[in-house]
């Protein structure tokens, strides 16, 4: 893709979500790249996801990502020199950095609920509400974050505002 | 005994590696354990073998394609606690470290006190309580309905 195509690409997502985390043409590059070694064999990415998603819910995937490598980063690792395989150890050995990236990632849509649709929602219950399993919310509870407080009956609310959100993305 | 399934990937090197694996319980239910790399995609999947009851079998249903390989379904001699262990280790499923905060609670004229240990991440000033990083914190305190008491 060219720089006038990640340009493009850049105003497709929610800009105030972009800017409030410094994402750049150039980290729009970056993401592609790390989800590329990361999902490259799957059927469907999630920089696939980010982009058909585009808007805030779009913006909510490429936070997480950046988030994620910059904590790598900070630690003295580049992703990019990985092999798939090596980078799945990688990640798992700094667990602290896919924990971030979900806090960061889910306190991102808990501004984008407000501001839309006047609803407050707790980060965990976020989590939630946005994931498939338990597995990131596990992660995320057990961390040394902070202590987070679940929802579990506003659970089903939260995944149909979610779920609005990632529909009228763009 | 537990039976279980290796997923593979073949890596943008060519290299084929397992980073997910599926195994069955003792309560009969199969779930997908996968590494980072997956991100959220892993749960989906996860959700559509358990909503879909598949048999460890049954799972090219969900999970198939040119640079994805199931390997024949293996018995372990092991307990699933300790066969979930060996395989997140060789899969590199990160197992968090479970952090416990336990907050003494203290009702001091008719106000609740919270103190928390010097060691923990929190901190607790006046009536607000902060994380290490300067974060406030809310707490909100739920209780059980009180059980009704039996007459006599």
């Amino acid at each position: 893709m060219s720089t006038s195509q990640y340009q493009q690409l850049w105003t497709r997502f929610d800009t105030v979500g972009l800017n409030r985390y410094n994402i750049t043409t150039d980290d729009l590059r970056c993401i592609e790249r790390y989800i590329h070694i990361l999902q490259s064999g799957l059927n469907e990415t999630v920089w696939d996801e980010a982009v058909q998603s585009g808007g805030p819910y779009g913006a909510s995937i490429l936070i997480h990502e950046i988030v994620e490598i910059r904590t790598l980063q900070r630690a003295g690792i580049d992703p990019y020199r990985y092999t798939q395989k090596e980078l799945a150890r990688v990640l798992a050995d700094h667990l602290s950095a896919h924990v971030a990236a979900i806090y960061e990632e889910h306190l991102y849509l808990q501004d984008v609920l407000l501001r839309q649709y006047g609803c407050y929602f707790e980060v965990a219950t976020l989590v939630k509400a946005n994931r498939a399993d338990d597995t990131d919310l596990n992660y995320l509870l057990e961390s040394s974050i902070g202590v987070f407080l679940l929802e579990q009956d506003r659970a089903e609310e939260a995944k149909a505002y979610l779920e609005q959100l990632r529909q009228g993305g763009v | 005994m537990t039976r279980i399934r290796k997923l593979q990937r073949r890596g943008g090197d060519g290299t084929w590696h397992s980073d997910a694996y599926a195994v069955e319980t003792h309560n009969g239910q199969i779930t997908l354990r996968y590494s980072l790399a997956w991100e959220y995609l892993g749960g989906r999947y996860n959700q559509m073998i358990q909503e879909q009851r598949l048999s460890l079998e049954q799972l090219e249903q969900v999970l198939a394609g040119d640079s994805l390989r199931w390997l024949p379904v293996e018995t372990l001699e092991m307990d699933d606690e300790d066969a979930i262990q060996s395989l997140d280790r060789e899969c590199h499923v990160p197992r968090p470290a479970t952090v416990l905060i336990t907050l003494k609670a203290h009702i001091v004229r008719g106000r609740l006190q919270l103190i928390a240990p010097l060691a923990s991440p929190i901190r607790v000033q006046g009536d607000h309580i902060y994380l290490g990083d300067g974060r406030q914190l809310q707490i909100a305190l739920a209780s059980d309905p009180m059980p009704e008491l039996q007459p006599g």
